[in-house]
C-alpha cells in the first residue's frame, strides 16, 4: 500500500507531496527532510530502495527531480520503480518534455493523471 | 487557492483556507470545484466538523451527469472518508460501481476499496458486486476490481473462503495477459500490463495461502508465468520477483520451489544492484523454509560481502550467518573475518556476536574455535557486549588441553594493544590463571586426527617464552593505563594475586604492587587491595598449598 509519494529537487525543496494517510503536519515535515536527506547522500551506484523506521522507501532520481515514494513492507519494490516510471512517462506525454517548474504549481492535473493510473 | 495548496504542503498551517474550499465545491463551475475538492482532499481531516458539511455536496455531484465531476467527489471521498461519511454515502458509491461507464466504475472501485479499508462492516454493501467487476473486460476495470477484492481478503480473512471461488477467472485472466499478442495500451517495454500481472498474483498469493487445493490450480499458471516472462528489463524482473513471493507463500510442490530459487539465484548474479537487493531479502526469507536449496548460491553471497552498498552488505551478511553449518563455516568465517575489517561500527558488534554464537555451535575442533574467537576479540574488541567477556572466560577454562596455547597468543595481543577492553579483560584473567603455563613456554597440542593438516596451513606459531617479570610489567601498564576501564582495574588485580601463588619469584613485587592500590580512591580495589594484603600477611604459610 501507498503511503505517499514526494517529489524533491536537488537542493531538497519539495515540489510536491501527496500523503495517502493521515500524518500530522509537523511530522511531515520531519519525515521528509529526513529522507530526502538521506536520498541525496546517495551516490549512482548505491541501491534504489532503504528502510525507514517501519516502512521502504523507493526512490529514483530523474534529471533534477529526485520521485521518492514510502509503501509498506508487503509492497513489491520492483513494481514500485515502474510506476514511478509510469508517472514520468505520463508527465512527459502532458507536459511534452517535462522539466521541474512544470510540476509545482499545476498539481491539480497530477492529482487527476495519478489517480487515473489506479493505486 | 492553489498557493494556499502550496504552502501547506511544504508544511505550514494552513487550516484558514478550509471554509474558502467549502465555497469552492460548492460552486457550479467545474475548475472551482476541482480546486475546491482538492483543498478539501490536503486540509481537512476527520478532526475537524467541516466535513460532514461536505457531505451533502458529494452527493449531488455523485448524480452529477458530466463524469468528471462525479469522479471528484468519488476522489475526494476516498481520501478523507470518516466513518459518518462512509455510512451515509456508500449506498450511491454502490450504484455508481453498477453503471455502466467505466471512469466512473473505477473510481467508485477505489473509493469503495478505500471506505472497506476505513470501515470494515461495510464491507458487506460491496461483495456482490465483485463479481461482476472481476468479468470486466477494461484493464482498469479490472485493476480497480481486485484492488477492492484485495483489501476486502486484507481487512476480513473470512472473505477469503468467500473469494477462492473467482481462482479459474484469475488465472484464465493472466492466461489471457501472457499469451495474447502485443496491445499497445496496455504494453509497458514489451510486457502487457504488468500492473495488472503483479495484482493478480499477490492476490492469488492471498488466496494460496495455507489452502491446498487453490495452490494446487495456481501451480500450472505460476511456472508458465515464471518461464515465459522476458527478464531483460526490470519490468519482467518485477513480475518474476512477485511470482516467486506468490510461490514461497502458497503451498507449492517442490519442484515449483527449486524454480523460484533459481530465479533469486539468476537475480544474485545480475548487474543490477535494486535486483541484487530485492533477491538478498527473499533469500532470508526462505531460508528457514529451504535450506538446501539456498546453499547452492553461497559463494555468490559471499561475494555480495564486497559490494560498495551497505544495505546490499547487510542483507549478504545476515544471509551468511544463516547459511552456516558445519561443513562450510570455514570459508565463510574466512570471509566473515576478513570483512571485519573493513566493516563500520555498527556491523562490527553484530558480526562478533554472531560469529561467536556460529562458531560456538558449528566449530569442527576446540583449536579452530579459539583461534576464531580469538581472532574476533582482537579485530573486534571494543564492539563486543560486556556479556560476551564471559561467555569467553567460560569457554577456555574449559578446554584444557589449549590453556597454554591460548594463554600465549592472549598474552600477545595484550602486549600489542591495551586499549580494547573486552580482549584486556579476557587476556588478563587468561594471563593470572595461566601465568605458569606462559612463563614455562609449554604449548600443548590437541590430539586428533586431521589436525597435521590444519597446522601446516597455519604454520608454527612462534613459542613465546617471557620472564615473570614482563609479565608483572604488562599488568601494571594496564593497572596505570588511563584507558582501562574499573572492570579492567579490578580483573588486572585479582591476576596479580593468582600469579603470586603461581610465580615462584616475584613475590615482593606482587605485594608492593598490591599494597599500593590500598588507599585507592576505588572503593572496589581498595577493598580488594586491603584483603589481599591481609592475606599475605596472615595466610602466608598457606601457599604451599594454594
Amino acid at each position: 500500500m501507498l503511503k505517499f509519494v514526494l517529489l524533491v529537487n536537488k537542493q531538497g525543496q519539495t515540489r510536491l507531496s501527496q500523503y495517502y494517510e493521515y500524518v500530522p503536519v509537523e511530522e511531515r515535515v520531519t519525515t521528509e527532510a529526513d529522507i530526502v536527506r538521506k536520498c541525496l547522500s546517495r551516490n549512482e551506484e548505491s541501491c534504489s530502495f532503504m528502510e525507514y523506521k517501519n516502512f521502504k522507501v523507493v526512490f529514483r532520481r530523474y534529471a533534477s527531480l529526485y520521485f521518492i515514494v514510502g509503501v509498506d513492507n508487503s509492497e513489491n519494490e520492483l513494481s514500485i520503480l515502474e510506476f514511478i516510471h509510469n508517472i514520468v512517462e505520463t508527465f512527459d506525454r502532458y507536459f511534452e518534455s517535462v522539466c521541474e517548474l512544470d510540476v509545482s504549481p499545476l498539481h491539480t492535473v497530477v492529482y487527476a493523471s495519478k489517480i487515473s493510473i489506479g493505486f | 487557492m492553489a498557493k494556499l495548496l502550496y504552502i501547506h504542503m511544504l508544511g505550514y498551517p494552513a487550516h484558514f483556507g478550509q471554509m474558502e474550499t467549502l465555497k469552492l465545491i460548492a460552486s457550479p463551475r467545474f475548475s472551482d470545484k476541482r480546486l475546491g475538492y482538492l483543498g478539501a482532499m490536503m486540509l481537512l481531516d476527520e478532526r475537524q466538523d467541516i466535513h460532514i458539511l461536505i457531505t451533502n455536496c458529494m452527493k449531488n455531484d455523485m448524480h452529477h451527469q458530466v463524469q468528471y465531476v462525479v469522479g471528484l467527489a468519488l476522489c475526494a471521498l476516498g481520501s478523507i472518508c470518516s466513518e459518518e461519511m462512509s455510512r451515509d454515502l456508500s449506498g450511491e458509491v454502490e450504484k455508481l460501481l453498477k453503471s455502466s461507464n467505466p471512469y466512473i466504475v473505477r473510481k467508485a472501485a477505489l473509493c469503495a476499496a478505500r471506505i472497506v479499508r476505513k470501515v470494515p462492516d461495510l464491507m458487506e454493501v460491496f461483495v456482490p458486486t465483485t463479481r461482476q467487476l472481476l468479468s470486466e473486460k477494461n484493464h482498469a476495470v479490472l485493476l480497480t476490481g481486485i484492488c477492492l477484492v484485495t483489501e476486502m481478503c486484507t481487512v476480513n480473512p473470512d472473505s477469503l473462503q468467500h473469494f477462492r471461488r473467482f481462482l479459474p477467472n484469475l488465472v484464465r485472466m493472466l492466461k489471457n495477459l501472457i499469451m495474447a499478442g502485443y496491445s499497445p495500451e496496455h504494453d509497458v517495454h514489451g510486457i502487457s500490463d504488468p500492473f495488472l500481472q503483479v495484482r493478480v498474483l499477490r492476490l492469488m498469493r492471498m488466496l494460496g495461502k495455507g489452502d491446498e487445493d487453490t495452490s494446487e490450480m495456481m501451480n500450472d499458471i505460476l511456472a508458465q508465468v515464471a518461464t515465459n516472462t522476458d527478464s531483460s528489463k526490470n519490468v519482467g524482473h518485477s513480475i518474476l520477483y512477485e511470482t516467486v513471493l506468490t510461490i514461497m507463500d502458497i503451498q507449492s510442490e517442490s519442484g515449483l520451489r527449486v524454480l523460484a530459487v533459481n530465479i533469486l539465484g539468476r537475480f544474485l548474479s545480475n548487474s543490477d544492484r535494486n535486483v541484487r537487493y530485492v533477491a538478498l531479502n527473499t533469500l532470508l526469507r526462505t531460508v528457514s523454509v529451504d535450506y538446501n536449496a539456498v546453499q547452492r548460491h553461497r559463494s555468490t553471497i559471499l561475494d555480495c560481502l564486497k559490494e560498495s552498498d551497505v544495505s546490499i552488505r547487510r542483507r549478504a551478511l545476515e544471509l551468511s550467518f544463516a547459511l552456516v553449518n558445519k561443513n562450510n563455516i570455514r570459508t565463510i568465517m574466512k570471509e566473515v573475518l576478513a570483512f571485519l575489517d573493513v566493516a563500520e561500527p555498527e556491523f562490527k558488534s553484530f558480526i562478533a556476536t554472531n560469529s561467536l554464537v556460529a562458531a560456538e555451535k558449528h566449530s569442527p575442533n576446540k583449536r579452530w574455535h579459539i583461534d576464531t574467537v580469538l581472532t574476533v576479540l582482537i579485530k573486534a574488541g571494543s564492539y563486543m557486549q560486556e556479556e560476551l567477556v564471559f561467555t569467553i572466560i567460560a569457554m577456555l577454562s574449559q578446554t584444557d588441553q589449549l590453556h597454554g596455547y591460548h594463554t600465549q597468543r592472549l598474552y600477545v595481543a595484550l602486549t600489542n594493544d591495551i586499549s580494547q577492553q573486552p580482549l584486556v579483560q579476557v587476556a588478563i584473567w587468561a594471563v593470572g590463571e595461566y601465568g605458569d603455563l606462559l612463563v614455562t613456554g609449554q604449548v600443548e597440542n590437541e590430539i586428533g586426527g586431521g589436525e597435521e593438516e590444519e597446522e601446516e596451513e597455519e604454520g608454527r606459531r612462534e613459542v613465546v617464552q617471557v620472564t615473570e617479570d614482563e609479565v608483572l610489567d604488562v599488568l601494571e601498564r594496564v593497572l596505570q593505563s588511563p584507558q582501562s576501564s574499573p572492570a579492567t582495574r579490578q580483573y588486572t588485580l585479582n591476576s596479580v594475586m593468582k600469579l603470586s601463588s603461581r610465580f615462584s619469584t616475584s613475590l615482593p613485587r606482587i605485594k608492593a604492587m598490591v599494597s599500593s592500590y590500598g588507599n585507592n580512591m576505588d572503593m572496589e580495589l581498595q577493598q580488594r587491595a586491603v584483603e589481599y594484603c591481609a592475606i599475605f600477611s596472615k595466610h602466608d604459610n598457606m601457599r604451599k598449598v594454594a
